[in-house]
C-alpha cells in the first residue's frame, strides 16, 4: 500500500509551484493509493485538481492558511496492522515540538503521525511511534527563524563571492566601501555578541544610511528557502517503509527510512 | 461515366497490352530476333493508351503496364544496339500514322540512343520534346510527356555548361507544357462534372510536379543559377496558368523540393510573382509553409543563414548599383523600391503590397500571413522588438476596418509569447500590441492575459524594473477592469447593500486567472529589497483595482513583504525608515482585505479570509521579532487580536487562530526578552481568550495549551555550539531557556482542570483530564518544579476515580479511558529510562 | 486447242548486267509484284534476244526485229495507246530457223523523256519488243523496262525551296496558320513544318496530313481526273488552345509516291497534295490542301 504524504504548498501566497521534477513523479497513475494532504494548499484550485489527479482517495486537514472551514484538522486512517494520523501542525503547541507530537499521537492513538507546518522533511521514531514531516511541496517559505547553521553557510558562501570580486581589479568603490561595512558589523558582532539574536547572532539594530540601501544585493539569501519536498509511505502490515523525496537545485533525491511497529 | 464501365475498359485494355506485350516478346527473345514484328506488336499495345474512356486513375494503371512492355523493348535495343542502328530506327517508328504510339516508340527508342557513347543527346532530346507537341489531349500528354521525363531522368547530359542548359531547358520546357495541358483538363467535359475534374486533376498532379524534382535534384545548379535561370522561368509559366489549383500546388512544391538557401536567396522574386497570382490562390499557405521553412533553415544551420545573407546584401548592392546607372541612362524608373537584406523587411513591405494588389484577401489569411511574419522575425531577429512593433500597428490598421469574426486574430495576439523563448520579448512592445489586444473580444484578451503569465510563470521569469512589472500588468489590465464595470455598479444602485447579491459566483476561469496573477507576484523580484518594495507597491497599485478579487492577490504580496524584511535582517540592512513604509503597506493592505469581510462582500468565505489576516498579521509580528523590532511586532500582535475579537465569529476558526496565535507567541524571542511586560500583556490576553471560548472543551485546551507561553525552552540543534550567554546546560541537554514561569504554568494547568471538571458530559471531561495529564507530564519532564509527582499523582487518582464513578463498563468513556491506559503505560516505560517516574503512582 | 495453236519457239529477251542492275518492285494490274530492271535517261539498251526452237522443229520465218517502244496507254473511252518512242532493230532477215539462235541487240544512248509510271487510268512504259514475223500469227514477246527520270526539276516549282505559308480559318470557328518549310521535295525528303493555332473554337479531335495524288489524263472536256490518298498521318492528338503550335514531319521515303508530272506528252499529268485534315469530335472534317512538288533525285 503506497501512500502519498505531501503538504504546506502556499500556492500562490508563498509560492509558484510544486517543482517540475515532482508533478512529472507524481504523474496520475494507479501507483498511488491515498493522498494524505497535510493543507495549506491555499487558495489554488490547480494544485487540489493535480492532487486529486495522483489518486481518487484524496484526504486532507486544514492548515491555517486553508480557506475551506468545512476540512477537518485532523484524520486518523487503520492500515492492516498500522494506525496513521494526520494533522496539520499548528495546532500542536509547541509547533513541532517532538514531545507535544508524542502527546498527541498518543492522544490520536496513532503509531505513525504525519504533520506538517516547519517546511523542514524529517522522520524519527520516538517512543515506538514514528513521526513524519514531508517538509513543504513546494519549499515555501517560512516565518521560522533561520537555523544559525543555515547562517553560517551563508557566510561562508558571502565570503567566497567576495574573494571572487577582489580578483576583479576593476571593481567600483561602492563595493568596496559595502564590504567594508560588512566587515565592520561581522566584527562587531563577533566582539560583543548578544543575546537578542537569531542563536547568538547579530541583532544589534544596525541602521545604514540612505545612500548605502541602494548597494544590497540579498540574492545569496534565496537558498535560505526550504527545500521542496514530500514523502511516499509503503506500508506492508506493521512496517512503513518512507521514501523521502528531496529536490535539490532541481535534481530529485531519495532516502530511505523504515519503521517498524512493536507488538 | 460509370464507373464499372470504365474498369471494364480498363481489364479489356490490359488484356490487349499483356497480349501484345508477350507477343512483342517472343519475336524479341527467338533467336533470330523479328525486330520489325516486335515494333509491330509494340505499336498495338501502344495504341490502346489512345483510349479516352479511362480516368486518370486507370489510365496510370494502364499506363504502368505499358511502361513495363517498353522496358523490355529499351533493354533489347541496349543490347543490340550494334545491329539495329538506333538512329535509323528512330527514323523508321516515325512513319508509325498514328501519333501517340509513333511518340511512345520514338521516345524509347531515342532514349536508349541518348544512352550510348557519342549519341547526338542535345537534338535526341530536343526533338522528343519538340515532337511531344503533337498530343494536346490533357490526360495523354500528360502521360506522354511524363514518360519522357521518366525515361530520360537519368541520360540528360550536365557535364558541360552548355549541356546543363539545354538539360535545364528540356526539363522547363516540358513541365511548362505539362502544367498547361494539367491546367487545361478543367475546362473539358460538362460544367457539372467540375467536382469531378478537380478530383482527377489533383490526381495528376505529381505527374506535373515531377519536373521540377528533377531539377532539384540536378546537383550542378547552385543558388545563383536557380536564382538566374530556373526560378523565373518556373514562377512566370505559374503565374501565367492562370489557375490556382496549379498555383497551390507549384508553388508549395518549389517551397518544398529546392534547398531553403535557393528560397532565401530568391525571396523577392518568389514574393514578387505571389502578388500576380490568381484570385482563389490561398496565399496564406504557401507563404507559411515558406516561412516555416526559412524558420527551420535558421533554427538548423544559423550559420549558414548568415553566409547566405551576407551573400543576398552584396548581391542586392551589385543590383542597385547596377539598376542606378541604368537609370542614369534611361530616367525613366526613378521609383525603384529599395530591396533589402533584411528578412523581415522584405516579407513586411509584401504584406502591405499584397494589401494593396489584393483586395480580395481575407482578414483571417492576413492574420496568418502577419504570424507567419510576426514568427520569422522572432527566429532571424529576435532582438529585433521594433519588427513586432510594426507587424501590430499593420495588425491594428487592419483590424480597425473589420469588426467580424475578431477571433481570427488571436493566435496573431499569442505569437509573440508563443512563439519566442523569452517570454519578456512581451514587454518590450510598444502601445501598438496593447492597443491591438484591446481592441479584440474581452474573451481573447483575458485568455491571452492568462496566456502569457503563464508561459512568464512556467520560466520563471524575473520581473526586476519598474518597467517590467508595469508593462506586463498593463499587458493583463483586462482583467482588472471587467469585474468592476459589471459587478460594483450594478451592486450599488440596483441592490443597495444586499448581502446575499453580493456574494461573488467566481467562474473556473476568473479564479484560474487570479491565481495565476497572484504567482506573478514571486516573478517581482529584485536583489536589493528596498528596490524590490517599490515593484511591489507598483503591482499593488494594479491589483487594488480588481475589487473583491484582492483577495486572490494580496495575500501573496503580504508575504512577499514578510519575506524581503526577513532578507534585511539577516543582511542587517534594515532601515527603520522604510521599516515603516514597509509596515504602513502592509498595514493598510490587509485592513483592505479586512474591509471585504466586515462590510460583508463575502459571506461565507469571510471568516477564513479573516483567519488568513490574522495569520499574516501573526507572521508579520514574528518576522519583526526576530528583526528585533519588538515595538512593531508588539503592534503587529495587537492587530491580530483585534482581528481576532471583531472578525472571528465562527467558533471553530476561534480556537484554530488562538492555536496560531499560541503558536506564533511561543516562537517570539526578542519580544520576551526585550519588552517582558508587553509579552507578558499579550500572552496574558491570550488565555484570557482561551477561557472565554464557546466551548468547554475548546476553553480547556486553549487554556492547557496556553501554559506553553510561560514555558519557553529552546532545544539547541546537535551542531549548534552555546554563544549565548544566558545558554544554560542542564544535564546532557542543550537549551536556551527564554522563559520559565513556573506558577504561571500551574495556574493554566490548574484553570483547565477546573473547565474540564465543569463539563457536563463525563465522558469528555475525562478525556480533558487524560489530556491535561499529558500536558502536566509534559512540564514534569521539562523540570517545572510546580508539577511535582505528588501532583500527578493527584490526577492520575482524580481520573481513576472518575472511571469507578462511571464505572468502568459504561462504554461512553472507552475512548478516555484506553487513552489514559496508554497515558500510564508510557508512564511505565520512562520510568525505566527516567527514574523520577518511578516515583508515579499507577495500579 | 492450246496444242494446235502452240508457239513453235521460244524467245527470250535478256539484258546485258541484268543480275547487278538495279530493279524496282511494281504492282502489275493483277495486283502481283514485278521486278522491273531500271534504266536512266540517255542510257543504252543493250542485250540479248534467244530464239529456241521447240520440239527441234525448223521454223520458218518472215524476219525477226526488235523495238525499244515508250508509249502512253490511257483508260480513258477505251485504250489508247500513244507511243512517243519507237526504234527498231532488224535482227534477222525472212529464212528458216534451225537451229537456236542468239541475236545481240544494242540501243545506243536512247533519250527516255519520261519516267516510266502506272496509274489509275494512265500507263507510261518503255519494254523491248521481238517480233518474229509468221505468215500465220507473228510471236512476240515483250520486257518492260523501268525509268526513273533523276535529277529532274520538278516542274511548276517557281522559286526553288520557298516555303508554303498559309493562313485558313472559318470565321469565328478555327483559325491556323501553317508553314512547311517548302513546297517541292524530293521521294526520299522529309515534310517539316508546323501550325500554328490562332483560334480554337473547335472540338477537334485530331489532325491529320495526307498526301494524295492527282492523276489526270485526256484534255478537257473529256480530262479524267482520278485521286488517291497515298498516305495518312496523325499529327496530333487531342484539342488544342490557342497558342499552341504543332510540329509536322512526314518522312517520304517510306512511301509510294510518284513525282510530280504536267502534261507529260500532252496526254497525262500526276500531282501530289498535302492535305491537313481536322477532325471534330463530331467526326466532322475541315481540310486545306497545297501542292506540294515531288522530284526524284
Amino acid at each position: 500500500m503506497l501512500l502519498l504524504a505531501i503538504g504546506d504548498f502556499h500556492i500562490p501566497d508563498r509560492a509558484s509551484s510544486i517543482p517540475a521534477k515532482f508533478t512529472k513523479l507524481l504523474a496520475p497513475g494507479d501507483k498511488i493509493q491515498q493522498v494524505l494532504c497535510l493543507g495549506n494548499v491555499c487558495e489554488s484550485p490547480s494544485t487540489l485538481e493535480f492532487l486529486k489527479g495522483i489518486s481518487p482517495d484524496f484526504q486532507m486537514v486544514k492548515g491555517e492558511f486553508d480557506r475551506d472551514l468545512s476540512l477537518p484538522t485532523s484524520l486518523v486512517f487503520n492500515y492492516d496492522k498500522l494506525k496513521i494520523g494526520l494533522i496539520n501542525g499548528f495546532n500542536v503547541i509547541p509547533n513541532a515540538d517532538p514531545l507535544s507530537l508524542l502527546t498527541q499521537a498518543r492522544l490520536m492513538n496513532v503509531d505513525v503521525l504525519v504533520s506538517g507546518g516547519t517546511h523542514k522533511i524529517e522522520a524519527y521514531t520516538l517512543d515506538g511511534k514514528f513521526f513524519i514531516n514531508p517538509g513543504s511541496a513546494t519549499g515555501a517559505f517560512t516565518t521560522k527563524a533561520p537555523s544559525k547553521a543555515d547562517l553560517e553557510a551563508l557566510n561562508v558562501d558571502k565570503n567566497l563571492a567576495e574573494d571572487k570580486e577582489e580578483d576583479n581589479d576593476g571593481k567600483e568603490d561602492k563595493d568596496n566601501k559595502e564590504r567594508e561595512h560588512q566587515k565592520q558589523a561581522n566584527e562587531k558582532t563577533s566582539e560583543k555578541p548578544s543575546p537578542q539574536t537569531f542563536k547568538g547572532e547579530t541583532s544589534n539594530q544596525v541602521t545604514p544610511d540612505e545612500d548605502d540601501l541602494d548597494n544590497i544585493n540579498t540574492d545569496s539569501l534565496e537558498q535560505l528557502d526550504p527545500i521542496p519536498s514530500f514523502c511516499l509511505l509503503d506500508i506492508q502490515g506493521n512496517v512503513c517503509t518512507l521514501y523521502l523525496y528531496t529536490c535539490i537545485d532541481g535534481d530529485v533525491k531519495v532516502d530511505k527510512v523504515s519503521y517498524r511497529k512493536e507488538d | 461515366m460509370n464507373q464499372a464501365l470504365d474498369s471494364k475498359t480498363l481489364e479489356d485494355s490490359l488484356l490487349i497490352v499483356k497480349q501484345q506485350i508477350t507477343l512483342m516478346r517472343k519475336c524479341l527473345e527467338s533467336k533470330n530476333p523479328q525486330f520489325m514484328d516486335a515494333l509491330k506488336h509494340a505499336s498495338t499495345f501502344l495504341s490502346e493508351l489512345r483510349t479516352n474512356k479511362l480516368s486518370p486513375k486507370l489510365y496510370y494503371e494502364l499506363y504502368v503496364l505499358v511502361f513495363d512492355g517498353l522496358a523490355y523493348l529499351s533493354d533489347f535495343l541496349k543490347e543490340s544496339h550494334q545491329t539495329n542502328h538506333l538512329a535509323d530506327l528512330y527514323e523508321l517508328v516515325q512513319y508509325a500514322g498514328n501519333i501517340v504510339p509513333r511518340l511512345y516508340l520514338m521516345i524509347t527508342i531515342g532514349s536508349v540512343y541518348m544512352s550510348i557513347e557519342n549519341a547526338p543527346k542535345l537534338e535526341i532530346m530536343k526533338d522528343m520534346l519538340e515532337m511531344s507537341a503533337g498530343v494536346q489531349d490533357p490526360i495523354r500528354g500528360l502521360f506522354l510527356r511524363y514518360y519522357l521525363s521518366q525515361k530520360t531522368k537519368e541520360l540528360l547530359p550536365t557535364e558541360t555548361e552548355s549541356e546543363l542548359k539545354e538539360t535545364i531547358q528540356f526539363t522547363i520546357t516540358n513541365f511548362i507544357e505539362m502544367n498547361k495541358l494539367w491546367v487545361r483538363l478543367k475546362h473539358q467535359g460538362h460544367s457539372s462534372e467540375r467536382e469531378r475534374r478537380l478530383k482527377e486533376r489533383k490526381e495528376l498532379q505529381i505527374l506535373v510536379g515531377s519536373n521540377l524534382v528533377r531539377i532539384s535534384q540536378l546537383d550542378q545548379i547552385d543558388k545563383f543559377y536557380y536564382k538566374e535561370s530556373i526560378l523565373p522561368k518556373v514562377l512566370e509559366q505559374i503565374v501565367q496558368c492562370k489557375d490556382s489549383l496549379a498555383q497551390e500546388y507549384l508553388l508549395d512544391v518549389i517551397i518544398q523540393v529546392f534547398p531553403d538557401e535557393f528560397h532565401l536567396l530568391t525571396l523577392d522574386d518568389f514574393l514578387q510573382s505571389t502578388l500576380h497570382l490568381s484570385e482563389g490562390f490561398s496565399m496564406n499557405k504557401i507563404l507559411v509553409t515558406l516561412i516555416n521553412r526559412l524558420i527551420d533553415f535558421q533554427k538548423r544551420e544559423p550559420a549558414n543563414v548568415k553566409v547566405i545573407i551576407s551573400e543576398l546584401s552584396t548581391l542586392t548592392l551589385q543590383k542597385d548599383e547596377h539598376e542606378e546607372n541604368h537609370t542614369e541612362e534611361s530616367d525613366s524608373e526613378t521609383t525603384k523600391p529599395q530591396t533589402s537584406s533584411n528578412l523581415f523587411e522584405k516579407f513586411y513591405d509584401y504584406s502591405h503590397l499584397l494589401v494593396e494588389n489584393k483586395p480580395e484577401l481575407n482578414f483571417k489569411d492576413l492574420s496568418l500571413i502577419l504570424e507567419a511574419i510576426c514568427k520569422l522575425s522572432l527566429s532571424y531577429y529576435p532582438q529585433d522588438y521594433e519588427n513586432i512593433n510594426k507587424v501590430f500597428g499593420f495588425a491594428l490598421a487592419l483590424i480597425h476596418q473589420t469588426t467580424q469574426h475578431l477571433e481570427i486574430w488571436e493566435p496573431l495576439l499569442k505569437t509573440p509569447i508563443c512563439y519566442n523563448f523569452d517570454p519578456k520579448l512581451v514587454l518590450s512592445l510598444d502601445d501598438n500590441y496593447k492597443q491591438f489586444a484591446s481592441a479584440l473580444p474581452t474573451a481573447i484578451q483575458s485568455a491571452n492575459a492568462l496566456y502569457i503569465l503563464e508561459k512568464f510563470l512556467e520560466q520563471d521569469v524575473r520581473l526586476s524594473t519598474v518597467e517590467e512589472v508595469k508593462t506586463l500588468y498593463e499587458l493583463l489590465a483586462v482583467w482588472f477592469t471587467s469585474e468592476d464595470s459589471s459587478d460594483s455598479n450594478t451592486n450599488s444602485l440596483l441592490f443597495g447593500t444586499d448581502s446575499s447579491k453580493n456574494e461573488p459566483d467566481e467562474s473556473p476561469e476568473v479564479v484560474s486567472q487570479y491565481e495565476a496573477l497572484a504567482k506573478s507576484i514571486h516573478l517581482i523580484h529584485h536583489t536589493n529589497p528596498y528596490k524590490h518594495f517599490e515593484l511591489l507597491e507598483i503591482a499593488k497599485s494594479f491589483m487594488s483595482k480588481s475589487g473583491s478579487r484582492v483577495r486572490y492577490t494580496y495575500p501573496t504580496l503580504l508575504f512577499a513583504v514578510i519575506k524581503l524584511i526577513r532578507k534585511l535582517t539577516i543582511v542587517q540592512k534594515l532601515n527603520a525608515l522604510k521599516l515603516k513604509q514597509f509596515c504602513q503597506f502592509f498595514s493598510a493592505t490587509n485592513t483592505e482585505l479586512l474591509t471585504l469581510v466586515s462590510n460583508g462582500t463575502l459571506q461565507s468565505e469571510g471568516g477564513v479570509l479573516a483567519q488568513t489576516c490574522m495569520n499574516l498579521n501573526l507572521s508579520m509580528a514574528l518576522i519583526l521579532d526576530q528583526s528585533s523590532h519588538i515595538d512593531l511586532s508588539y503592534e503587529f500582535f495587537i492587530n491580530s487580536f483585534v482581528i481576532y475579537e471583531e472578525s472571528i465569529v465562527d467558533s471553530r476558526l476561534q480556537f484554530q487562530c488562538l492555536l496560531s496565535i499560541i503558536g506564533t507567541l511561543h516562537k517570539c524571542r526578542n519580544i520576551v526578552n526585550g519588552n517582558e511586560d508587553n509579552f507578558d500583556a499579550l500572552i496574558s490576553k491570550t488565555a484570557l481568550y482561551g477561557s472565554k471560548l464557546l466551548k468547554k472543551t475548546d476553553q480547556c485546551r486553549a487554556v492547557y495549551l496556553a501554559s506553553h507561553l510561560w514555558w519557553i525552552i529552546e532545544e539547541l540543534d546537535e551542531e549548534d555550539e552555546i554563544e549565548s550567554e544566558t545558554a544554560k546546560t542542564s544535564e546532557d541537554e542543550l537549551q536556551v531557556v527564554i522563559k520559565t514561569d513556573n506558577k504561571k504554568v500551574l495556574e493554566c494547568l490548574q484553570k483547565s482542570l477546573r473547565i474540564a471538571d465543569s463539563c457536563l458530559e463525563t465522558n469528555v471531561s475525562l478525556e480533558l483530564f487524560v489530556e491535561i495529564l499529558s500536558r502536566s507530564l509534559y512540564f514534569f519532564i521539562h523540570g517545572n518544579e510546580l508539577i511535582t509527582i505528588k501532583y500527578l499523582n493527584g490526577l492520575i487518582e482524580l481520573i481513576q476515580n472518575s472511571i469507578l464513578t462511571i464505572g468502568e463498563e459504561n462504554t461512553s468513556i472507552d475512548t478516555p479511558t484506553k487513552h489514559f491506559q496508554r497515558t500510564l503505560e508510557y508512564i511505565r516505560q520512562q520510568a525505566q529510562i527516567d527514574s523520577r517516574f518511578e516515583e508515579i503512582k499507577d495500579r | 486447242m492450246s496444242l494446235f495453236f502452240k508457239v513453235p519457239l521460244d524467245i527470250e529477251v535478256r539484258l546485258d548486267g541484268e543480275d547487278s542492275r538495279e530493279t524496282v518492285e511494281v504492282k502489275s494490274a493483277k495486283g502481283r509484284k514485278e521486278k522491273l530492271p531500271v534504266y536512266k535517261d540517255g542510257e543504252t539498251v543493250k542485250g540479248q534476244v534467244s530464239v529456241r526452237l521447240k520440239d527441234n522443229k525448223r521454223v520458218e520465218h518472215l524476219g525477226i526485229k526488235v523495238q525499244l517502244l515508250g508509249s502512253i496507254e490511257t483508260k480513258v473511252d477505251g485504250i489508247k495507246n500513244d507511243e512517243f518512242l519507237s526504234m527498231a532493230h532488224e535482227l534477222a532477215s525472212p529464212g528458216d530457223l534451225r537451229h537456236p539462235e542468239t541475236y545481240h541487240f544494242e540501243f545506243r544512248n536512247v533519250e527516255k523523256q519520261y519516267e516510266s509510271y502506272r496509274g489509275k487510268n494512265v500507263r507510261l512504259r518503255y519494254y523491248i519488243k521481238v517480233t518474229l514475223g509468221r505468215k500465220s500469227a507473228d510471236v512476240i514477246r515483250e520486257r518492260e523496262l523501268w525509268v526513273f527520270q533523276k535529277n529532274q526539276l520538278p516542274l511548276g516549282a517557281t522559286k526553288p525551296d520557298a516555303s508554303i505559308k498559309m493562313d485558313v480559318g472559318i470565321e469565328d470557328c478555327l483559325h491556323i496558320e501553317f508553314e512547311y518549310s517548302r513546297n517541292r521535295f524530293s521521294l526520299k525528303d522529309v515534310i517539316v513544318g508546323r501550325i500554328y493555332f490562332l483560334l480554337v473554337r473547335l472540338k477537334i479531335k485530331h489532325m491529320e496530313l495526307s498526301l494524295i495524288r492527282r492523276e489526270s489524263c485526256g484534255a478537257p472536256p473529256n480530262q479524267v481526273n482520278d485521286s488517291e490518298t497515298l498516305v495518312r498521318f496523325e499529327i496530333m492528338d487531342g484539342a488544342p488552345v490557342r497558342g499552341e503550335t504543332i510540329p509536322i514531319r512526314l518522312f517520304l521515303g517510306g512511301f509510294d509516291l510518284t513525282p510530280t508530272y504536267r502534261d507529260v506528252n500532252k496526254k497525262f499529268s500526276t500531282r501530289t497534295f498535302l492535305s491537313l485534315v481536322l477532325i471534330d469530335e463530331d467526326a466532322r472534317r475541315y481540310f486545306k490542301q497545297s501542292e506540294i512538288f515531288l522530284y526524284r533525285e
